[in-house]
């Protein structure tokens, strides 16, 4: 594995070093590794990303090499090893999204998505879809910050729709 | 930074993995929330992730005039984990009136039935489970006041339902894939064309019938109607307390389920849930609806709790049954029961159908 590190900038001019395995997590930094657009001594600029969000970004994906390297060396490793490695990476990432407030969630989100990481797509993702569900109307517009857009004649009509399930 | 500034396939990315059963609570957050969880791309892209559920679809038939039938689904009270009916508000949603239905994919099929006067009708609305809008499809070729349809490998198999058919065209067969209805050529059916009313199945790559007078069932085995097995024939009464999974049979029966062992030919009770007291206090209880929901079987049943001397409430119950094969045997776990809607009065509606549709 290379341990070669190289420099992320972000779009108010913080630098980050990361190990290359790590950032490799990003398809979009992977490709400019493997189109040669990365210079050792540059930092690659990232426009769409903040400071404090690259630094997320980036303790999710060291994180997660180290659990890839695991991978490749226990394969053999029993069923109860995975399960508990499992718990411990699950653990690792709720206590990692239970840290941040649900607005950086959402930049996180934009992050991940413009740097095509999938796997923290799909842990925001699967944390906001656990915010959403099991609440009334009134707790998701609260929580979201989201506008009522009804107007007062279809809010009627639903709720009269809705009379018998929710009256 | 605000969750409804995020791009739209983030949203749905996000949409999708909430279970179906908050849809219907989600669905009256915004305008925005209501066209998304309406729209194709959030259930493709449930399908993407890998987010897809087996959704229970009820029909009930009000106790009014004609007897409109009307679609609910089954909804998640936010903070309980209590499951109670919705009704479908679709834009464009219509009562229909004896119809019979059929799901193919994601569509609900509501065929033929009476239209307002009286006439028979050879009308066939289909509602996408996705958008839950009901949309016009090509009309049956005869009108049919109470057909009895089934499914097999994707077509729709419509049977009976009026007065002077016979083995030309007592059947008609809809071709899902080109839209298109026609008569079904079979022999022998001279027998058995001449009920007014029967129940269907498809079940072992064959459609099975019941006509209500002989009260026989026949198989359609390669293009000729024969008798089923007399084993068969004797444990399943109607279609909708019926159902087919994986191949095999399952037919309520006063209180109790059974399946049915083509091998041994032969009715088994499914194992295991002889404690149940939720379902078998419907001992006797003739008329309880199944059907088959994500490898799991889901029934339904009224049930009248007096509330005094003169007065009873009407409840509608649902129990959801996991299966395994065992030894020869079905073994059951019940895995919730609990009343899903209640009315004071109970001769306000009468359960009709269930489905279930994976969305």
């Amino acid at each position: 594995m290379s341990s070669n590190m190289i420099m992320l900038k972000s779009s108010d001019g913080a630098s980050f070093e990361i190990e290359e395995a790590a950032a490799r997590k990003s398809k979009i930094i992977a490709n400019m590794i493997e189109v040669e657009c990365v210079d050792e001594d540059k930092a690659i600029p990232l426009q769409n990303v903040t400071g404090n969000i690259l630094a997320l970004v980036i303790e999710y994906c060291n994180k997660h090499i180290v659990d890839d390297d695991d991978d490749v060396a226990t394969e053999e490793a029993s069923e109860e090893e995975e399960e508990a490695k499992k718990k411990k990476v699950d653990d690792w990432e709720a206590e990692f999204m239970n840290s941040m407030s649900l607005e950086t969630m959402f930049e996180l989100l934009l992050a991940a998505n413009y740097l095509n990481i999938k796997s923290l797509i799909d842990l925001v993702c699967q944390t906001i879809a656990n915010n959403i569900k099991d609440k009334t109307p009134e707790e998701v517009r609260k929580i979201f910050s989201i506008e009522n857009d009804f107007t007062p004649e279809e809010e009627e009509e639903i709720r009269k729709e809705n009379a018998w399930a929710f009256g | 930074m605000t969750f409804m500034m995020l791009p739209n396939d983030l949203v749905l990315n996000c949409l999708a993995r909430v279970s179906r059963l908050y849809y219907p609570t989600l669905s009256l957050v915004s305008e925005r929330f209501r066209y998304l969880l309406a729209s194709t791309e959030l259930y493709q892209t449930r399908i993407l992730l890998g987010c897809t559920e087996s959704c229970l679809y009820v029909c009930l038939k009000l106790r009014t005039y004609h007897n409109p039938q009307h679609w609910f689904t089954i909804c998640r009270k936010p903070n309980s984990s209590k499951n109670v009916l919705v009704p479908i508000a679709s834009p464009n949603s219509h009562p229909t009136y004896q119809s019979d239905f059929a799901r193919v994919g994601s569509n609900i099929y509501a065929i033929g039935g009476f239209i307002n006067d009286d006439n028979a009708s050879s009308r066939v609305m289909v509602m996408d489970c996705r958008s839950q809008t009901w949309l016009e499809a090509p009309s049956i070729r005869i009108a049919r006041a109470t057909p009895s349809t089934c499914v097999l490998d994707g077509k729709i198999y419509v049977i009976g339902g009026c007065k002077n058919l016979d083995a030309t065209n007592w059947i008609e067969v809809f071709d899902t894939k080109t839209q298109t209805w026609e008569f079904m050529s079979s022999s022998h059916g001279e027998k058995i064309c001449s009920s007014c009313t029967y129940h269907s199945l498809g079940y072992d790559g064959d459609v099975y019938v019941k006509g209500f007078e002989k009260r026989v069932t026949y198989k359609l085995d390669k293009g000729r109607w024969r008798p089923a097995d007399i084993a068969m024939d004797r444990g399943w009464f109607c279609s909708s307390s019926s159902c087919v999974m994986e191949n095999v049979l399952y037919s309520w029966f006063c209180g109790m389920i059974r399946w049915y062992d083509s091998e041994e030919n032969f009715w088994k009770y499914i194992k295991g849930l002889e404690g149940s007291d939720e379902l078998y206090g419907l001992h006797g209880h003739f008329d309880a609806k199944m059907t088959g929901c994500g490898g799991k079987l889901v029934v339904m049943w009224e049930k009248n709790v007096y509330i005094n001397e003169c007065h009873y409430e009407k409840g509608l119950w649902c129990a959801e049954i996991a299966l395994e094969k065992h030894q020869g045997d079905i073994w059951g776990t019940l895995e919730w029961s609990d009343v899903v809607s209640t009315t004071t009065q109970p001769y306000e509606y009468d359960l009709a159908h269930i489905l279930a549709v994976t969305l």
